[in-house]
């Protein structure tokens, strides 16, 4: 069973990408459904997801959560993915992205007892002005890191800041790891995020292991579609092997394509997954994408 | 993302998303209270309705309660037994808010139980009231693994329930009519701003930060992480205590169905253990429904400080202002399991059962009212 080119099919005709199918385009599932169209050389599909996002996109570079919302704006590193895996025709508009999110920083805390992690480490944030965050983190890296700017020093402090968020035991969350003394759980979706995000950083650490190895149980029992999808990712980005993750991808992946109004964010993260779960010699895989950012 | 600006500063083009447009556009306490106090409301008008509760509001517990047993009946009784005229509500849109901050399967006594929720619907759909369940999951932002990690997706689609992603959905900004915190204003998903009534149905806990958790901070859930982060920490940063108030403020009509059946105490919320209170709580004032549950949690509510805030604002904490309906509170009350460290060890004055297990205090005062441990809290959740 083909699931991916069904995943694409239904991707490309929604023309409106938002969170759910009944709403408006969206930022984050516009940026998603344009990466994946454009690894599937779905070009005209992709440059409409593309242009939406070009006229979302502010004068400082910043893309806002939909195009009435202009703040906060951290779907930014979303659309520069998006725009770099677009080709030359997006330079301009991804290079004003990567400005954007080198602008932001996040806000730093002093350190305390009563928290786990370095607080004084700088990522991005949801919103200005607050904490880094591992996901915004992880997204701004492998932007970052797509774009060409993988050595850029904002991209070693998030490589720490990711590492130094990830779980004693394996696994991410929203990113806290120790709160009052007490040792917080991993979530699937940040999991896979940070780990796709800190594939090929150099940052050995034996939690990156373990992370992995959090996803991979994690397959065992039913999950979402979003956290199918950024677990192949993550696990693909770090050369696993992906059959673990085979049964429960024909489970999502049918499950939602049974769905007569699926959520377009969903499909695209599917998508995503299904270019790695189902490759072929004329499509690209999202991890290649970041790698080659990564090796120009 | 501009510095200049903050996140929540009204928008520059608003579509009309003010308060007085919502007021207009849906129920108000006049409809919904028959209580004696309520009267006061045939005078019309917000302010007067704030006032009310002044003269007399009322909760109602039941004991003895199960997951699986008459909870339909049971939220009947309460509602009854709270003046809320059930007559006001046919055709109307009722939005039921549970508390799925953070589901884990190996933990369901993070989450209000998918049968409290059931039964619920089941009685205001009985009202001929629109039901929707909502949520803006605190700390998970893949909602479809939330519903599945609390049970809630299943028991929803069995009952043909809808459910509102309220962390994605379009939103409009609402003025800050509780003027606590710097925010002007929140950006509340459509489902909320559309909503007659917004049913708060939290999971009775204790927080770490704050002490406890119950109706009013169970309302952080209507805010979308789309707009304020996973955590909201737009929120943190202004202040928990401060916008717990003007959430509750600027809300639509809100009234409450806690879930005491199984609790949580020691380190809530989402790390503490089970406790079995059998208890379901109802009211039409979050604040006097809160103050109840901390005293049978036996803490002191005048010690939380968003309820400290709330007094006199938006309920009343004094139990001579709280007419008890059901069964007495008194007979009741179990401690809760409080973390020992210095900013709740003010919560109880008899200094019941801590757990031990922290670092050493390094934080010498309650939360609100202490600048460092505000500070604290914006790195974490």
């Amino acid at each position: 069973m083909n699931y991916r080119d069904r995943i694409l099919d239904r991707l490309a005709a929604a023309r409106v990408w938002g969170y759910h199918a009944d709403q408006p385009a969206a930022s984050e599932p516009t940026a998603t459904a344009a990466l994946a169209l454009s690894c599937a050389g779905r070009d005209a599909a992709a440059r409409a997801a593309l242009d939406w996002l070009v006229r979302v996109q502010g004068k400082d570079g910043s893309v806002g959560v939909t195009a009435t919302e202009a703040l906060p704006a951290w779907p930014t590193a979303l659309a520069v993915l998006a725009f770099a895996a677009a080709g030359n025709r997006y330079d301009g508009r991804r290079q004003l992205g990567v400005d954007h999110l080198l602008s932001i920083r996040g806000t730093p805390v002093d350190r305390n007892e009563q928290m786990g992690h370095d607080s004084t480490l700088v990522g991005w944030p949801w919103v200005l002005p607050t904490h880094s965050w591992s996901e915004p983190t992880a997204l701004a890296l492998l932007a970052l890191r797509a774009a060409g700017h993988g050595r850029h020093p904002r991209a070693d402090e998030a490589t720490r800041l990711l590492v130094d968020r990830l779980l004693p035991a394996g696994g991410s969350n929203y990113g806290n790891t120790r709160v009052l003394n007490q040792m917080l759980r991993p979530h699937v979706m940040p999991t896979g995020v940070v780990l796709w995000a800190l594939a090929d950083r150099q940052a050995a650490d034996s939690r990156i292991g373990l992370s992995l190895d959090f996803l991979t149980t994690e397959l065992e029992v039913p999950t979402s579609a979003v956290a199918l999808g950024y677990s192949v990712l993550a696990l693909a980005a770090h050369g696993r092997d992906l059959g673990v993750a085979r049964r429960a991808y024909q489970e999502v992946a049918a499950r939602h394509l049974q769905q007569p109004a699926a959520s377009p964010w969903k499909l695209a993260v599917l998508a995503l997954a299904a270019l790695e779960m189902e490759p072929s010699s004329s499509l690209r895989r999202p991890t290649q994408v970041i790698a080659e950012g990564a090796s120009s | 993302m501009s510095t200049a600006v903050h996140p929540n500063s009204p928008p520059a083009k608003s579509d009309g998303g003010r308060a007085d447009d919502l007021a207009s556009a849906r129920l108000d306490r006049r409809t919904l209270l028959l209580a004696s106090g309520a009267a006061v409301l045939g005078l019309g008008g917000l302010a007067l309705a704030r006032r009310a509760w002044r003269d007399s509001t009322s909760t109602f517990v039941a004991a003895g309660q199960r997951y699986d047993g008459t909870l339909v009946q049971t939220i009947r009784d309460g509602l009854a037994a709270c003046d809320l005229d059930t007559r006001a509500l046919r055709g109307r849109r009722v939005l039921l808010k549970p508390n799925l901050v953070e589901p884990d399967r190996s933990a369901p006594h993070v989450t209000t139980h998918p049968a409290m929720v059931l039964a619920a619907a089941e009685v205001f759909r009985g009202f001929g009231a629109e039901v929707v369940v909502g949520e803006a999951p605190g700390h998970v932002r893949d909602t479809e693994i939330a519903l599945l990690n609390s049970g809630l997706g299943e028991a929803l689609a069995g009952a043909e329930l809808r459910f509102a992603d309220l962390n994605y959905e379009p939103v409009r900004w609402v003025k800050n009519a509780g003027g606590q915190s710097p925010l002007a204003g929140f950006h509340f998903p459509q489902s909320i701003v559309e909503a007659d009534l917004v049913v708060s149905m939290p999971k009775m806990k204790t927080h770490h930060w704050v002490g406890m958790t119950g109706a009013m901070k169970n309302l952080y859930g209507t805010l979308p992480g789309i707009k304020y982060g996973w955590p909201k920490n737009v929120l943190h940063f202004a202040g928990i205590p401060q916008t717990v108030v003007d959430i509750n403020a600027s809300l639509p009509k809100t009234i409450a169905i806690v879930d005491g059946i199984t609790c949580m105490e020691g380190d809530g919320p989402i790390m503490g253990s089970p406790k079995e209170m059998g208890l379901v709580v109802i009211g039409t004032n979050s604040t006097a429904v809160d103050a109840t549950l901390a005293r049978m949690m036996q803490v002191d509510p005048r010690q939380i400080s968003y309820l400290a805030l709330a007094e006199h604002r938006l309920g009343p904490l004094c139990p001579k202002r709280i007419e008890q309906r059901g069964e007495r509170w008194q007979h009741h009350v179990d401690p809760f399991q409080i973390l020992d460290v210095p900013h709740l060890r003010g919560l109880r004055q008899d200094q019941g059962e801590k757990v031990s297990h922290l670092v050493p205090p390094v934080m010498p005062a309650l939360p609100g009212r202490c600048p460092g441990l505000a500070r604290t809290m914006r790195g974490t959740c």
